[in-house]
């Protein structure tokens, strides 16, 4: 955990949860492991944001919350993206593909001499 | 989800966000254990790395909007618990802000009715009053009945109703005042019943009258006490008897307000009143008040253009003298006379009287602030505890000040509570304040006086006031806490850590100090123009002395004569007199005097029989009074600033004056009176008394009558006599003390007030300078004790506590004073015989204010001097 990690950039945690979300059903711990394990222990979701999060996108209806036993057995909160989830999911990354090409456009423009 | 809903929820919420997290650190602590740690260390490991769940769990509440209600419901259970340890603080404050907020409430409904309600009808926006002056016009121009049918025909307004305003007549129940409408008047104005029906077109046929009657709510209230039998009952006004059909809305009585008329009869109804309508063609008869509703699109400037040519037709069948350049008038009725006569009469009092309530107010929040200042710092170990522990000092203070909007909220309850009660025990204070001319005998103003949602929300808005004004300052003083030190000192009772607190505590002394002053002196200047009022000489006798007011319109000259001879032969009087107007009357016309050598003068004439003089009490200086039927059209009588003005130095009697323009009708001066006042603030001019019957006949309007003893007995035996002939009787009989006494009932009004409230601001002032010495005492009583150890003598120690409190009640005085003299000039107008800086008033204010104070401060320095030296060593 020595590695320097990049912080998650400024409203795209909340994108991030959507993706790791529409793959189905999931609890809150499953989102941060599968988001650092995707990153390759890039990203690392601040425990303190992962569920202030999952609530703020459950109260805009964009998730849907459930409670069911989970693969130990205990009851766990399982979250599902919504339809409404799921158009937004669609424009955000369809906003952050048009951004990283925009990005990527003038980081390798050539240098000024 | 309503706020509701998520309170019932909220438990199930905060159940399964545990459950969540904690779901989160046993996978997490598994997944430790699962990479080999073992597991104690990988639980530890788990819980430190998730970080501090309750700084989560609040996120997540924020996430929800919950927090601002989990913080507001917990500093309420916070604030309620810190008071609930102080009860007698609580009530205390929750009772000085009670009344604080409980009197300006009670000042702020009247000012409500006044500015807001003074027309309490449905839409006023839309009600037009039509009426028409000229520039030589004094009062204003009405229409007659026959274009009134015109206008109602003819011009665009959605209807039209007129009413005409009678005198008194009197009636089973005594005088009442009446107003004849026309059968859309309630329809078109929106006044609706309270109980029966209002009059309708089918009562009010010209020539077949249907004789019903409708009350007011004050009148049914207070004769019938409210009770529905009411439409059983009749009414019987000048001989006739009307059925009454209905009670009005509450609070209206016809359109203005001091003039109310608490019984409407139909308009055609008029001719069964007898003599008091001319019995001339109905279309004569006079709309006094003619009110429309203006339909949507039509523009006032539209109405004025139509109602224009109304004039011509008005002025052929009912010439004027003022017909010349004559205008149509369209008024809104919310700017119409009757709402701005009122406004105009009560505005300047009412400020007075509400700024006073406020001031009281703000010496309660002072006072709550002072002992607020106090409480911090016996509470600082619990604050300092809290802040050393991690609480957020801006949480403090929303926590401090939400027990200050407690006590307010609390207050503010007691305060309307309060309003309500006081309202039927309160003197009719529109009524006191307005005064009235001879026109309008003693009657409540027809305005509508209930609390309603905006005085409960001014109350309110008082509240939130209160408990910024007197918590803000104690809760940011109170945090302000330095932590190490306070640390470093176990028992924390250093004297000097509170001398910071105690400057404050002493400037808000000051403050209520001053502004006890300013009320105190208030009280001062009106109790003196009072007893300036009542101490000035009239120049007449005024014990034994009865008035009679009768109505002009209706009492013809041998009525009074055969009126007078029957007062004269009734035991106990001795002699009775008549004269035209009213004593106190400010609507008499001056009259264009030819006096030789001055030129045209405009003057007071008053006609009066013979023996006036007599029967007021008024010496004969020279000359000799009328001799009856003799001095008609010859001769007159001048008082004293009359002959000072006009022949100085010479001898009056035998000189010419000419009434009328120059040269007038020549009349011979045969007497001169002493001078005596009767209308109080003007002072005295220059008047000349004709012989009654004045040759233009109009009928004189007040009897005087003298009696030999006791004047009280006669009084209702007059009141019985004027029923039996039927007489108009306008404003009742009455002594003449009675009748003085009633013309300085706003006078009277503002004394008591500001006397009531200079004692209430007294009084919270002392509770001021008691908490602030107290608490003094109690923060010195180390210091004390070592004073006492090295010998000091308890009257030394008495002295330096009084000496405490010295400078910051002088400052008050001083401030408070300097504020009077400021504030005075907004108030001149209401005060008579007192300069703006009336020394009486500030020596009175400040003797009684020193004392006061002294004796308030003489408890605590009294307990000082009493300190046990080794018990307060002890306690350091």
């Amino acid at each position: 955990m020595t590695v320097s990690q990049p912080d998650i950039p400024q409203g795209t945690l909340d994108m991030l949860i959507l993706k790791i979300v529409a793959a189905g059903p999931i609890h809150g711990y499953a989102v941060a492991q599968r988001i650092q394990q995707i990153s390759k222990d890039v990203l690392l979701i601040p425990q303190g944001s992962l569920y202030p999060a999952l609530h703020r996108l459950e109260r805009r209806k964009l998730l849907q919350a459930e409670w069911k036993a989970s693969d130990t057995g205990r009851d766990a909160k399982f979250y599902r993206l919504t339809q409404k989830g799921r158009k937004q999911l669609a424009e955000e990354a369809e906003d952050w593909n048009q951004l990283k090409k925009a990005i990527d456009l003038i980081m390798r423009s050539e240098e000024p001499a | 989800m309503t706020v509701w809903q998520r309170i019932l929820k909220r438990k199930r919420f905060e159940q399964q966000l545990d459950n969540e997290l904690q779901f989160h650190i046993e996978q997490l602590t598994r997944d430790y254990i699962a990479q080999g740690m073992p597991p104690d260390q990988a639980r530890q490991r788990a819980s430190a790395l998730f970080g501090s769940a309750e700084t989560i769990k609040d996120h997540v509440r924020d996430a929800w909007g919950w927090m601002w209600l989990e913080r507001s419901a917990q500093d309420l259970r916070y604030a309620a618990r810190a008071l609930g340890r102080n009860p007698a603080f609580a009530v205390v404050a929750v009772l000085m802000l009670g009344i604080g907020i409980g009197t300006t409430s009670v000042m702020f409904t009247q000012v409500n009715a006044v500015f807001w309600k003074a027309v309490p009808v449905s839409n006023p926006n839309e009600l037009r009053v039509l009426s028409w002056t000229s520039p030589t016009l004094r009062y204003t121009g009405t229409f007659t009945y026959g274009t009134y049918l015109k206008m109602r025909e003819r011009m665009h307004l959605s209807d039209l109703a007129c009413a005409w305003r009678l005198r008194s007549s009197m009636s089973e129940w005594g005088p009442v005042m009446l107003q004849l409408v026309t059968g859309n008047y309630f329809r078109v104005i929106g006044v609706k019943p309270v109980i029966g029906r209002l009059i309708a077109p089918e009562d009010d046929r010209i020539g077949d009258p249907v004789p019903v009657a409708v009350i007011s709510y004050r009148v049914w209230q207070r004769s019938f006490a409210g009770n529905a039998d009411v439409l059983n009952r009749t009414l019987t006004i000048a001989g006739q008897r009307f059925q009454i059909i209905g009670v009005m809305a509450e609070g209206f009585a016809g359109l203005l307000p001091l003039e109310p008329r608490e019984v409407m009869v139909p308009y055609a109804a008029g001719p069964l009143l007898g003599p008091m309508v001319p019995p001339r063609s109905p279309n004569l008869w006079s709309c006094v008040e003619m009110v429309g509703r203006l339909p949507g699109g039509i523009s006032d400037e539209q109405i004025r253009t139509e109602g224009q040519p109304f004039l011509q037709e008005e002025f052929a069948v009912n010439p004027s003298k003022d017909s010349k350049d004559a205008r149509f008038i369209i008024s809104d009725i919310r700017r119409s006379r009757g709402a701005a006569a009122l406004r105009e009469k009560t505005a300047q009092p009412l400020v007075v009287l509400i700024s006073t309530a406020a001031m009281i107010l703000l010496i309660t929040c002072t006072n709550i602030a002072g002992l607020l200042i106090v409480r911090g710092h016996a509470r600082r170990k619990e604050l300092a505890t809290r802040l050393a522990i991690g609480a957020a000092r801006p949480r403090l203070i929303r926590q401090l000040v939400t027990e200050s909007l407690l006590l307010s909220l609390a207050g503010g309850l007691v305060g309307i509570v309060l309003a309500y009660a006081a309202a039927p025990f309160l003197p009719d204070l529109l009524g006191e304040l307005s005064g009235r001319d001879w026109l309008t005998p003693a009657l409540t103003p027809g305005v509508d006086l209930n609390p309603d949602l905006r005085v409960i929300g001014f109350a309110v808005f008082l509240a939130a006031l209160a408990a910024a004004a007197s918590g803000l300052v104690p809760a940011i003083r109170a945090t302000r806490i330095d932590l190490v030190s306070m640390m470093k000192k176990a028992a924390g009772s250093s004297w000097t850590s509170g001398r910071f607190r105690i400057n404050t505590a002493k400037l808000l002394v000051s403050i209520q100090v001053g502004l006890s002053m300013l009320l105190l002196i208030g009280a001062g200047l009106f109790v003196r123009t009072l007893l300036n009022l009542r101490s000035v000489p009239v120049g007449y006798n005024r014990d034994g002395l009865l008035f009679v007011t009768l109505d002009p319109a209706r009492s013809s000259p041998t009525f009074i004569q055969d009126t007078l001879r029957t007062l004269q032969d009734m035991p106990g009087v001795t002699a009775a007199a008549a004269s035209q107007w009213p004593i106190y009357n400010n609507a008499q016309p001056r009259l264009p005097i030819c006096v030789p050598g001055h030129g045209q003068q405009g003057m007071d004439l008053e006609p009066v029989t013979p023996g006036f003089f007599g029967v007021w009490g008024v010496r004969f200086l020279q000359g000799r009074d009328f001799i009856a039927r003799q001095d008609i059209g010859k001769n007159v009588i001048v008082n004293e600033t009359f002959v000072k003005a006009f022949f100085p130095n010479r001898n009056a009697i035998g000189e010419q004056v000419g009434l009328g323009n120059c040269p007038g009708n020549p009349r011979t001066i045969i007497g001169v009176v002493a001078d005596h006042l009767d209308r109080q603030r003007v002072g005295i001019t220059p008047m000349v008394y004709a012989e009654y019957p004045f040759p233009r006949q109009t009928s004189p309007s007040t009897l005087a009558v003298r009696t030999a003893g006791d004047v009280r007995p006669l009084v209702p035996a007059i009141r019985r006599l004027m029923q039996d002939t039927k007489a108009s009787v306008d404003g009742d009989v009455m002594t003449g003390i009675a009748y003085v006494e009633r013309e300085w009932r706003r006078e009277r009004l503002l004394a008591a007030f500001l006397a009531f409230f200079g004692v209430l601001a007294l009084l919270i002032s002392c509770l001021g300078i008691y908490g602030m010495l107290a608490y003094t005492v109690t923060s010195r009583t180390p210091e004390i004790g070592i004073r006492m150890a090295l010998g000091a003598h308890s009257r030394a120690v008495i002295r330096m506590v009084l000496r405490e409190s010295l400078l910051s009640v002088l400052a008050g005085l001083v401030c408070g004073s300097l504020a009077a003299l400021v504030l005075v000039r907004s108030i001149e107008a209401l005060l008579f015989g007192v300069s703006k800086a009336d020394p009486v008033s500030i020596a009175g204010a400040s003797i009684l204010l020193a004392i006061t104070a002294a004796a308030a401060a003489f408890v605590p320095a009294r307990r000082a001097s009493r300190i046990d030296p080794m018990g307060a060593l002890r306690y350091e």
